[in-house]
């Protein structure tokens, strides 16, 4: 009982920290969507409380439905089929166990630097480097040039603004979901796989069969991750397109973002950030159920 | 059973929280506003932020500094913003430094928040709101009805009706400054939009040059000459969200007067959200873009750096004509400009930008432009408004205006605004052709936005139609969604349909 005590004095200054930064702005932010806060205009001297008004606006706030769709179209592109698809692949080839690693590892061993460079850069080169490569004249254009043998000025990211910033962030995520899905399949114990091979099946069958039910906690969990990650991703999308043109690629947080700092409407724009986390609580509880039969099943 | 529940609903509730803060979403409270006192009445013309001074309205003009103030020296921070076009820091430290020295026991500290307009007027915003704003800034006239509203500005009438100087202020001028009957700052400049076009190719064209339009069908026709030799772009007027209020001054505007557009009616107080001239507005960025093909890639306007891009192609000779900001002249094409033209008098020339017909345009004017430019403001909260007056005052006395054109290493864009320097023969003296130009034709016939705190929003919502032709919307899908846009701002009563 003291010893318990001891611990919880112990644990307190973290609690302390974690209450100012996450739970104190938190709550603020909940209770700011109730009221009318603004920084310019009228508002923002007069701020009070005004109910569910902002709930009412929002929900009949067509800005806000297209917002919802944009964001879950660019979170299934590039988070769970792109990042999580194309890095359970990546995963899958630099596995160190595989019988080939010993012939190609140098390129392996490049591929993983690549991928893990381009997740650890920081966002706002990410953004300079897509606008670049994407540009009319850019670098993806000379190359396809180099291919079609003419000038090429396929304007990317205003003919097609949501694969490019869905291609973006694919580039820049997957490096997280290599790495946890790379440790997860080194973790499937040899003799298991041995054991089928004996038995002549193929190695699609050994994927299928034992490696992927073996990783399916893993991948659930970086599911949960990835998810909520990319409903809160900002930074590249909106350096790319800012949201344009005309709304289709205004993510929920470039939405959130341009009501509270561009209108300075911090009400409202509170109100968005919920609406983002009650999408990701629910996304949220729907993968913890299916982690939980998961281990059911075990 | 349940508290494992609880507890799982808090472990969830913070990884949801702690990802969505790793990932930068601005989930929460972004800023406090430690003197957001609930007002308990509306607030009035009179900005009066909650603890610090007394509302300036009520300030006697004559009161000398109090004994307190005076004893100890008193610290006045200037905050100076870079957007592309402010170029004049130098002047304005010397300027300062002659200022100081005549005050002894005040200093001014330069905060410089350096940034293009968007992000200097997010941090500014945001500096204010918590209370730490500067005492003097830079703003652009059309945030001021949005600014004085929420208490960022003092109220300086009483300041400018006390000095003599204020008489020599054009009224054009006056009025971008004022709001609601109340004056808030000192335009540094203003500025006024011709019609620049590529000479070299109008007469490739076969058009004869110098070339004066005088009516939109002139201005289609000669575009339609220009795409028959092979020009890429023959006539561009700026569209879409990307470029912000460009789009609205230097495109929507610039067509709206030409039919005798009110954007806002002063006397009753209602926006236009359906009348015939917005129509013709929206059917010649369509006839532009889409149905004609004279205006360019519609893409040029959706993405990237299309600023850059237009300046680009007049560079290259694939631009026949644009209506732009003054100071494109020497900033952008002039030889130390952005994007120099080689010969640039022979390539470029300016004019004025014709009305639909003759006749048609605003108060019956031929030809149209309109206004903005930035001015120094006083802090609603600052506690020194009368040193803070006193810089700004000398800052634009008429021998430091005609300085400000005599000792910068390049001539200024914007024009002044008093009358006894542009005026006067050392100025007329000190200035290029262009700018004489300007300040006898252009003018008279300027007109300013609306000052209202709503115009912004308003605004965005002119920027987003022009966005929906652009990607090959109507007119009418342009115009039924400026008008939801616009209801759902200023509210059903306050529109003319």
């Amino acid at each position: 009982m003291r010893k318990a005590n001891w611990l919880l004095l112990l644990a307190l200054p973290a609690f302390v920290l974690w209450a100012i930064f996450m739970v104190g702005p938190f709550v603020r932010g909940i209770l700011m969507s109730f009221t009318n806060e603004a920084l310019v205009g009228p508002n923002a001297m007069n701020v009070h409380f005004i109910g569910l008004e902002n709930y009412r606006r929002l929900l009949s706030d067509a800005d806000f439905y297209n917002s919802v769709k944009v964001s879950s179209i660019f979170v299934f592109g590039s988070a769970i089929v792109g990042q999580v698809g194309l890095g359970l692949l990546l995963a899958v080839l630099i596995n160190r166990k595989r019988k080939i690693y010993g012939k190609i590892s140098w390129a392996i061993a490049l591929t993983t630097a690549i991928v893990i460079l381009a997740w650890v850069t920081p966002a706002a080169v990410t953004g300079l480097t897509w606008t670049s490569f994407l540009n009319k004249y850019g670098v993806l254009n000379q190359i396809i040039g180099v291919f079609v043998g003419s000038e090429v000025a396929y304007f990317w990211l205003a003919k097609k603004p949501m694969l490019s910033i869905i291609l973006a962030n694919i580039w820049q995520g997957t490096g997280w979901s290599m790495l946890l899905l790379g440790a997860a399949i080194e973790s499937v114990p040899h003799e298991v796989n041995e054991a089928a091979e004996v038995d002549g099946a193929t190695s699609w069958q050994r994927f299928r069969y034992i490696t992927l039910p073996l990783i399916m906690g893993p991948i659930l969990v970086n599911l949960i991750f990835i998810t909520i990650w990319t409903y809160g991703v900002f930074e590249v999308p909106y350096m790319l397109t800012k949201g344009g043109p005309a709304g289709k690629t205004e993510l929920l947080t470039i939405y959130g973002y341009q009501q509270a700092f561009k209108y300075f409407d911090l009400g409202y724009g509170s109100t968005v950030a919920v609406g983002i986390l009650v999408i990701t609580m629910v996304l949220a509880i729907i993968y913890y159920r299916l982690l939980g039969r998961q281990a059911w099943n075990k | 059973m349940k508290i494992r529940t609880v507890i799982t609903f808090l472990a969830l509730l913070s990884i949801v929280l702690l990802l969505a803060a790793c990932s930068g979403a601005p989930t929460a409270a972004p800023s406090e506003q430690p003197t957001q006192a609930p007002a308990q009445e509306q607030p009035t013309e009179a900005p009066t932020k909650a603890p610090p001074t007394p509302a300036p309205t009520e300030k006697p003009v004559e009161q000398p500094t109090t004994a307190p103030e005076s004893e100890q020296p008193e610290t006045i921070t200037l905050s100076l913003a870079h957007p592309v076009w402010f170029n004049d820091h130098d002047w304005t430290v010397t300027k300062i430094k002659e200022w100081e020295a005549k005050n002894p026991g005040v200093t001014v500290k330069l905060v410089e928040l350096p940034s293009p307009d968007g992000p200097y007027r997010e941090k500014l915003v945001l500096d204010l709101a918590s209370g730490q704003g500067p005492d003097i800034y830079l703003a652009d006239t059309f945030w001021f009805g949005e600014f004085a509203e929420a208490g960022y500005l003092a109220n300086l009438t009483d300041y400018v009706n006390a000095w003599d100087d204020w008489s020599q202020w054009y009224d054009a001028a006056k009025s971008a400054v004022t709001y609601k009957d109340n004056v808030y700052g000192l335009n540094r400049t203003t500025d006024v939009r011709p019609l620049y076009y590529r000479k070299d190719l109008f007469e490739k064209a076969g058009i004869a040059t110098p070339w004066q339009p005088t009516s939109w069908d002139d201005m289609f026709s000669a575009a339609q000459k220009l795409k028959d030799i092979g020009v890429k772009a023959p006539w561009m007027v700026k569209a879409g969200k990307v470029v912000g209020e460009a789009t609205t001054m230097q495109g929507f505007y610039m067509l709206y007067l030409g039919c005798g557009g009110q954007l806002w009616n002063p006397e009753t107080g209602k926006w236009d959200i359906g009348s015939q001239c917005l129509r013709d507005t929206f059917q010649v960025y369509y006839d532009l873009y889409i149905a004609k093909k004279l205006g360019g890639d519609p893409d040029n306007w959706l993405a990237g750096d299309p600023i850059s891009n237009y300046r680009q192609m007049m560079q290259a000779g694939e631009l026949g004509m644009i209506a732009t900001w003054n100071g494109d002249w020497s900033g952008t094409f002039g030889p130390n400009g952005d994007f120099p033209l080689e010969n640039r008098d022979e390539q470029l020339a300016y004019t004025k930008f014709p009305a639909q017909a003759p006749g048609k345009g605003i108060r019956g004017q031929d030809y149209v432009t309109i206004s903005g430019g930035w001015a120094f403001v006083v802090n609603g909260a600052s506690q020194h408004v009368d040193k803070a007056f006193d810089l700004l005052a000398y800052l634009h006395t008429k021998d430091n205006v005609i300085s400000y054109y005599r000792d910068q290493p390049t001539l200024p864009g914007g024009l002044p605004t008093r009358q006894d320097v542009t005026n006067s023969e050392e100025w007329q003296s000190l200035v290029d052709d262009y700018m004489l130009w300007q300040a006898e034709e252009l003018v008279p016939l300027t007109t300013f936005r609306p000052p209202v705190p709503e115009y912004p929003k308003v605004s965005e919502a002119i920027q987003s139609a022009t966005e929906t032709i652009l990607l090959g919307g109507s007119v009418d899908d342009a115009l039924a969604q400026y008008q939801d846009d616009v209801i759902r701002i200023v509210g059903e009563d306050n529109v003319t349909k």
